[in-house]
């Protein structure tokens, strides 16, 4: 269940950050606000993007316990 | 294995219909649609392959690692870069990706500092000539009867990262009016500072009303009132608002949203391009040589009309009436004498008088003369022609389709000739000859009802 939630939010983060980057050329070109105040937002998009990604991530991050060369 | 995903397809479909839209209807302003609209297509290409893997994810189907792969980022980018490209080369702004954009991802690190500036005045003669040089922000100019002087005061806007910045370049950027003679000079000074600060001023300025305007602008609005001389205008990106100018007018800008001029005495002289027109009350000759996209009102024009643009050519001898082009339509009611040439137009025209002659691509026509007929020659290579012609009046018709059929609601004396592909309707009671072709299209001709003499839908005048 988590490792599908986990692949789930880490396949929409492109189309998300995609729209989003349409959406806010779209308003500058229409002026509701410009590109130029607007693109920090992407940043803070794909922050919380992650955020989520890991907060979904963690009980199986845990779970491997020692990942790396423990297949050895 | 790999799925495939239906957003390859879908943008084959798209790229052949843009091209076969273009072989289809060449007058489709394609290029600038294409420039302001194509950050829709990341929209649409997001939001489709948001569904699909939404559904992937619903259907418990594998779900690809990443969303949007590395190449197609490259798409998203290639696409960014041409788009934003079109966009700057239509002159909506000045680079990419989003040209106003990037110049504000500058100069949106610095802050905004407001000073009022200093008022000036200097005396002047009645009918001196004012010069408001490379000036950025909005001017409002207004003539005054007692005014023997020019009076400039407002407040400037300076975009910087530091306040003392700001303070150094409001001081290096004073209000000053310098007589030369006759002319006046308002002097904003804007391009002392470098060009890391932007400053911008809202000025008013009252001159006496016998004043000549001339000003050359980089970007804001010009809003001029009563004034008596010639008006003279140029600028990169301005609004324009006249009302009541006594001399000529010419207005020639690289864009522009309005241009809007109400009771002119003199010519008015428009160049360049723009969106919306509003012409109304001129006594002189108009002249309009460019290119102007959006909704263009022409009212009560007592000189004659000369309208050149690459997609419309209208001369008229007068427009008592009123005019409006909007996108791919015309229309027209009470104008004397006019002569229309188009690549592509649906054209409505009522109560027109000494002649009518239209000559078109592709569009629709529908003709309702007044009670006094006057000469009409229309000719379309596709497109439905109706005519409706008042009852008892006096014309000799020629309506013919090369392809289409005809529908003689009119009557007698009015009979239809048919031929193997096409038909003509002819006859009439001596009078003005009415010739109408259309390569391919219905002709209709019928009586007209007394009550429709304008077209419903012309816009009503614009009010002072």
């Amino acid at each position: 269940m988590n490792d599908a939630s986990y692949n789930l939010v880490q396949a929409i983060r492109g189309p998300i950050m995609l729209i989003a980057l349409g959406s806010l050329v779209a308003m500058d070109y229409f002026g509701v606000y410009g590109f130029g105040r607007t693109w920090p937002v992407l940043i803070i998009l794909f922050g919380v993007l992650k955020l989520l990604e890991k907060v979904v991530a963690r009980p199986i991050a845990q779970d491997p316990g020692p990942s790396g060369g423990s297949a050895i | 294995m790999r799925r495939g995903s239906v957003i390859g397809p879908l943008i084959l479909i798209g790229i052949g219909g843009l091209f076969l839209l273009r072989n289809l209807w060449p007058e489709i302003p394609l290029v600038d649609i294409i420039a302001k609209y194509w950050p829709f297509v990341l929209i649409a290409w997001g939001g489709l392959r948001l569904i699909e893997i939404l559904m992937w994810a619903i259907m418990s189907k594998p779900i690809p690692r990443n969303g949007v792969s590395g190449g197609e980022w490259m798409l998203v980018f290639l696409i960014c870069i041409v788009g934003g490209s079109m966009y700057t080369a239509r002159h909506y702004t000045t680079w990419f990706p989003a040209g106003r954009a990037w110049h504000g991802v500058m100069m949106d690190f610095g802050d905004s500092y407001d000073y009022t500036l200093a008022s000036v005045e200097k005396p002047c003669a009645k009918n001196c000539r004012v010069l408001i040089e490379n000036f950025r922000g909005n001017a409002k100019i207004t003539g005054s009867k007692d005014a023997t002087t020019v009076n400039a005061s407002g407040r400037e806007t300076v975009r910087s990262f530091q306040q003392s910045e700001a303070d150094k370049a409001n001081k290096e950027t004073p209000l000053e009016l310098i007589q030369q003679g006759d002319q006046m000079i308002v002097r904003t000074n804007q391009d002392r500072v470098s060009d890391r600060i932007r400053t911008t001023a809202e000025l008013e300025i009252t001159v006496p009303i016998g004043s000549s305007v001339e000003a050359h602008g980089r970007t804001g609005d010009f809003d001029i009132q009563t004034v008596n001389g010639t008006v003279d205008i140029s600028s990169d990106n301005a609004g324009v608002r006249l009302e009541s100018i006594g001399g000529d007018v010419r207005v020639d800008l690289r864009k522009s949203d309005i241009i809007r001029a109400i009771g002119v005495k003199g010519a008015v002289d428009l160049k360049g391009h723009g969106q919306d027109v509003e012409l109304q009350n001129i006594e002189g000759q108009v002249t309009v040589a460019g290119t102007y996209t959006g909704q263009i009102q022409l009212s009560n024009l007592a000189k004659p009309l000369r309208w050149e643009d690459t997609q419309i050519s209208v001369n008229c001898e007068k427009v008592p009436g009123q005019i409006h082009l909007g996108l791919g339509e015309f229309t027209a009611e009470n104008v004397i004498a006019l002569r229309l040439n188009a690549r592509s137009r649906d054209i409505q025209i009522s109560d027109f008088a000494q002649s009518l002659e239209l000559t078109l691509d592709r569009g629709n026509i529908d003709l309702r003369p007044g009670k006094n007929i006057p000469k009409i020659e229309v000719h379309t290579h596709s497109g439905d022609l109706e005519l409706a012609l008042p009852e008892g009046s006096k014309f000799d018709l020629k309506a013919s389709t090369d392809r289409g059929e005809v529908h003689n609601d009119f009557g007698s004396p009015l009979r239809v000739d048919e031929n193997e592909r096409g038909a003509t309707i002819v006859g009439g009671s001596g009078g003005p000859q009415l010739r109408l072709e259309t390569g391919r299209g219905a002709v209709t001709v019928r009586k007209a009802s007394a009550d429709e003499t304008t077209f419903p839908d012309t816009p009503k005048p614009i009010k002072q």
